[in-house]
């Protein structure tokens, strides 16, 4: 496989351009192609009560992401790959999936914005559980608000140190294979796992102990592939009520720069009242995070 | 005792006036300034023509604001909500090509459809295929002008699903089989309009046929989310069922609902929630469904059907209320279905409607009660009321304002590409040679005192 073609679909200009930088880094692990791809939702120019379609207003918008798409392009070229620009108007993730799997990207890049204290929106969540391909969300400068005076976090290298995040289902075995088209740009990489700290309540000691043992194994079996490739890399298992909460104090204390995880394969009314740890991670992590379906 | 209709001064109409003059005024002149804001204007007039009431007949004026908010707000939105879920959970899909026969066959289809499901739900469901079936084509704006004119107006004249004015009508108290009396007009002019449409639509099809493309893959027509077509029939059912269902009215507030009613209301909602929530989410993404549209229509109904309130009430204190000028002048069952047709063409058609209506009422029944003037006027003078509703849905089609679904449909025809006629375009090259004449035709044959 490889990553050839990505797909990068821009709703947040400002952190666009610093996302870009990182997609071209991939150059290095064989990207061809930079689809660019800007989808104006319908309700922004169509629809108007009793007017109908503001046709000077779309091309108004159009024409600035052109304008912008088009400056990026000289960075592309630069890089020696190669560029399209996409403008549509429409709902934005029906869009951008539906491009995506018409053009048959390797890799799906949105970015992220913090607002109302989660960092993504509900349709981040919907595009990331409902797309076929890899997608990278992607933001770059956010606040580290956990410390005590909030410290702006640049992500830049960004699979410098990842973070795989596993419970060793058919998802996060996708999601270690994909991390390893990106072998070239990784210094270090951690495999993580967290014990739900339910699951042990009413296990005697030796059994925690043996549990403990064999998630330990399963996780350096885990991490086998890597080393194979010379990565240097290190396993953690973890204990803990909530386990987004646990992965992500692991990824601020050894410096992560990515989340890498598989996509949860909980049913509706699961995620609806228990949640998954992907979508938790979505919402709460400052860190780009790569979701493998 | 002296109602409120006769005790409101001319003044108290104005707001009325400012939001239909807001409503077709804005969207033209400055129509940025009206997507931003259309929801606080329409506010700003909703509350100018009910605080100065509150505060001068504060008991009578909150009743009427509750009356008119659970008895014919919320059904209102309620049905056209359902009808515009449900459709939108349909999506056709086949290889069709636009020629003149598929065309104009289509547009009868969904003429007849449009009063099932509704004229908003109905064009919908059928622009896309339409557009699809034309996408070859070179020019091609005159096919969808002569849709909104038949499925997003004419077609929903048979039932009081079909266009919002009838819907209004039936909360009133006209009984839902009576819209059925509309079919020889609607038939007319159905027929006049297919006839006119075969002949233009051939002329431009005789120099593009070339263009046809020669080996199409053939797709079998297939309708995704089909079962939904059950949830729409299910809609008149349940309207038809608990219209006949002997159960008690509730009272909120001093309003008496009946409990059927609600239940209706209930089970609309329910028939729409199920739909949503077994369709695929992929068949509404197939049909651009968003819930916009229906925001946009509940927030501007909210506007006016508040500042609605002075101005029915005066009317339909007949002669004894300040516009009677206006209920003298209008005599005859012409009379009312142009001026109801004018104002409906350049204002909302149902508030129109209701305001004719009322006129109507107030003219032949002042003071009676709403529900047992209708049914009077229905026996007695039934030409008058087919003339008010035929009026408001025909006229509907004259300008891209008259009814909601025809902005909808240039909407989304524009966003495909396909250069439409402006306002003043549709109305100078299609509307008025197309429709004037049609109408002096329906008032020679069917209105002559």
């Amino acid at each position: 496989m490889g990553i050839k073609k990505v797909l990068f679909a821009v709703s947040y200009w400002e952190m666009g351009y610093k996302g870009l930088l990182e997609i071209i880094t991939l150059k290095k692990v064989g990207l061809e192609e930079i689809y660019l791809l800007h989808v104006i939702p319908r309700e922004e120019v169509s629809y108007v009560p009793f007017s109908g379609f503001l046709k000077e207003k779309a091309v108004e918008l159009k024409e600035a992401a052109k304008l912008k798409f088009q400056d990026w392009e000289k960075e592309i070229k630069k890089a020696g790959l190669k560029s399209h620009i996409l403008i549509e108007i429409g709902d934005p993730i029906a869009k951008i999936l539906e491009i995506a799997e018409e053009i048959e990207v390797d890799m799906l890049v949105i970015g992220k914005l913090k607002k109302e204290g989660i960092f993504v929106s509900e349709g981040t969540l919907e595009l990331t559980s409902r797309s076929k391909v890899p997608v990278l969300i992607y933001c770059h400068s956010l606040l580290r608000e956990h410390e005590e005076t909030p410290i702006p976090l640049e992500n830049v290298q960004i699979f410098r140190i990842p973070i795989l995040a596993t419970d060793f289902s058919e998802n996060s075995i996708r999601a270690r294979d994909f991390l390893l088209n990106f072998k070239s740009l990784i210094q270090k990489i951690y495999v993580v796992n967290i014990i739900k700290s339910e699951k042990i309540s009413a296990l005697k000691e030796e059994e925690i102990q043996r549990l403990e043992e064999e998630r330990r194994n399963r996780l350096i079996e885990f991490l086998e592939p890597y080393k194979l490739q010379g990565i240097e890399g290190d396993i953690f298992l973890g204990l803990g009520e909530d386990p987004s909460q646990e992965i992500l104090e692991f990824v601020r204390e050894k410096e992560g720069t990515l989340i890498v995880l598989g996509k949860t394969s909980k049913g509706f009314l699961e995620k609806l009242f228990v949640g998954s740890v992907t979508s938790e991670l979505l919402k709460k992590a400052e860190f780009p995070l790569l979701v493998v379906p | 005792m002296v109602t409120l209709g006769e005790k409101l001064p001319l003044v108290t109409v104005l707001p009325f006036v400012g939001i239909l003059l807001s409503i077709a005024l804005f969207p033209l002149v400055l129509p940025r300034f009206w997507q931003k804001h259309f929801g606080k204007i329409a506010l700003f007039w909703a509350l100018l023509s009910i605080l100065p009431l509150l505060y001068l007949f504060p008991i009578e004026t909150l009743h009427e604001i509750l009356h008119t908010l659970l008895a014919e707000y919320i059904p209102f939105i309620l049905l056209i909500s359902s009808l515009y879920i449900i459709s939108g959970n349909i999506y056709l899909h086949g290889n069709f090509s636009g020629t003149p026969i598929f065309n104009t066959i289509y547009l009868f289809i969904g003429s007849l459809l449009a009063s099932l499901m509704g004229t908003s739900g109905a064009s919908i469901v059928l622009i896309r295929p339409l557009l699809r079936a034309n996408a070859w084509r070179k020019d091609t704006a005159h096919v969808f002008i002569f849709f909104i004119f038949l499925v997003s107006n004419i077609g929903g004249a048979l039932t009081p699903l079909g266009d919002p004015p009838l819907f209004l009508g039936f909360l009133k108290g006209v009984p839902f089989f009576w819209t059925l009396n509309l079919f020889p007009t609607m038939f007319f002019c159905v027929i006049y309009l297919l006839i006119l449409f075969f002949i233009i639509d051939s002329l431009h099809y005789r120099r593009e046929k070339s263009f046809l493309p020669k080996n199409k893959e053939k797709k079998p027509f297939v309708i995704l989310g089909w079962y939904n077509i059950f949830f729409l029939i299910g809609v008149p059912l349940t309207i038809l069922i608990s219209a006949n269902l002997p159960l008690p009215s509730l009272k909120f507030f001093g309003v008496e609902r009946p409990l059927n009613e609600i239940i209706r209301d209930l089970f609309l909602v329910l028939l729409a929630g199920i739909s949503y929530y077994i369709t695929p989410k992929k068949v509404r993404e197939k049909n651009e469904f968003t819930f916009f549209p229906i925001k946009e229509v509940a927030i501007l109904f909210f506007g006016i059907f508040m500042s609605m309130i002075p101005a029915l009430n005066i009317l339909k204190a007949g002669e004894k209320g300040a516009l009677k000028p206006l209920i003298i002048s209008l005599n005859e069952p012409a009379h009312y279905f142009w001026m109801t047709g004018i104002l409906s063409a350049f204002l909302d058609n149902a508030p129109t409607y209701l305001t004719f209506l009322s006129t109507c009422l107030g003219k032949f029944y002042p003071g009676l009660a709403e529900k047992e003037a209708i049914l009077r006027l229905i026996q007695d003078y039934p030409k008058y009321l087919l003339a008010i509703s035929e009026g408001a849905v025909f006229f509907g089609a004259l300008t891209y304002i008259g009814n909601a679904p025809n902005f909808m449909v240039r909407s989304i025809v524009e966003e495909k590409g396909i250069p439409m006629p402006s306002f003043f375009g549709y109305l100078i090259k299609f509307s008025f040679p197309i429709l004037i004449p049609m109408f002096l035709l329906l008032t020679l044959i069917f209105y002559r005192s």
